[in-house]
């Protein structure tokens, strides 16, 4: 198992501690280098859970879960929250492939709404349409508890090495 | 600041997102269909660079839109977004983040947004484009 890279203190907008230090990314059981990783704020926000990593299909599952907090005027969930769960999926699929040296900057991230979400759990699902050498294009859902499709999306994401991170 | 009179969202109650996002109205103008918000940075949105993740980002533009064209209907309808293309110039870091949104086009059953968002130094971080319907309320 190669160590974890070592990643500069964050500085947290509310005084908070920005690193969840008790929860680790991966839970132990992804089978990737995020196990040894701790959870990033923006993925506990959303309730990050690791499913299924198949590094052969290049596509990551994940569980989410969306909260009273997300909610717009209408009761639903705001797309923009949607939007938080797939860059997360898409991005932890990258950054699994590349055990953790290279991380994904986003430049663009083009997101389809076909339906109202609601708090509870949600599903992500992220495949690797083409990984360069410099640029990742990746595509992504979230799926309901009825299987059904409520966002997609596709990104590019330019590729960068990760301070610290074993060459 | 209060949207003013026919605005329709100053008496109602602050919706989730809006305590989540704790935005507060900088600017609304009805007759050039903009509006502004600033939004606080929290530290439950950083990714583990330590920049706000860019899905946040994309939430506080969505917020930014959907107040100005819900606004300009006076809460009578609401965009319901079908499309958002959001595109990642800077990373989002700083105390404070700044959020303009544009009505490209209002129809009849689709309106079309453009929103910036924008660092306290003025530097361009993020653009997007939004395509949403327009719904009325339940109830």
């Amino acid at each position: 198992m190669r160590a974890a890279p070592q990643r500069a203190t964050v500085p947290a907008g509310d005084g908070g501690t920005a690193m969840t230090d008790n929860a680790k990314f991966g839970g132990g059981a992804s089978g990737t280098v995020l196990d040894d990783w701790p959870m990033p704020p923006s993925a506990d926000f959303i309730g990050f859970e690791f499913g299924e990593f198949d590094r052969e299909a290049m596509a990551l599952r994940t569980r989410f879960r969306a909260s009273e907090a997300m909610l717009n005027p209408a009761g639903t969930v705001q797309g923009g929250f949607l939007g938080v769960m797939l860059d997360e999926v898409m991005g932890s699929l990258v950054v699994a492939l590349h055990e953790g040296r290279l991380r994904p900057a986003t430049t663009d991230l083009h997101t389809q709404y076909f339906k109202a979400a609601y708090p509870g759990p949600l599903f992500g699902f992220a495949r690797v349409t083409r990984m360069g050498r410099s640029m990742a294009f990746t595509e992504g859902t979230i799926s309901d508890e009825a299987g059904d499709v409520v966002a997609l999306a596709i990104q590019t994401a330019k590729l960068l090495p990760i301070p610290g991170a074993p060459a | 600041m209060a949207l003013g009179a026919g605005a329709a969202f100053d008496e109602r109650p602050r919706p989730p997102i809006a305590i989540t996002l704790g935005w507060e109205l900088v600017e609304y103008d009805a007759d050039a269909m903009r509006l502004v918000l600033e939004f606080p940075v929290k530290g439950e949105w950083l990714n583990p660079q330590g920049v706000v993740q860019g899905g946040m980002v994309c939430a506080m533009l969505d917020a930014a839109m959907g107040i100005l064209v819900g606004a300009l209907h006076g809460g009578e309808k609401f965009p319901s977004s079908m499309d958002l293309h959001t595109q990642f110039l800077r990373p989002a870091v700083g105390e404070k983040l700044i959020g303009e949104a544009r009505v490209t086009k209002m129809g009849r059953q689709t309106a079309t947004t453009y929103a910036e968002l924008k660092g306290a130094d003025g530097k361009l971080i993020s653009t997007a484009l939004q395509t949403a319907m327009l719904v009325e309320p339940r109830g």
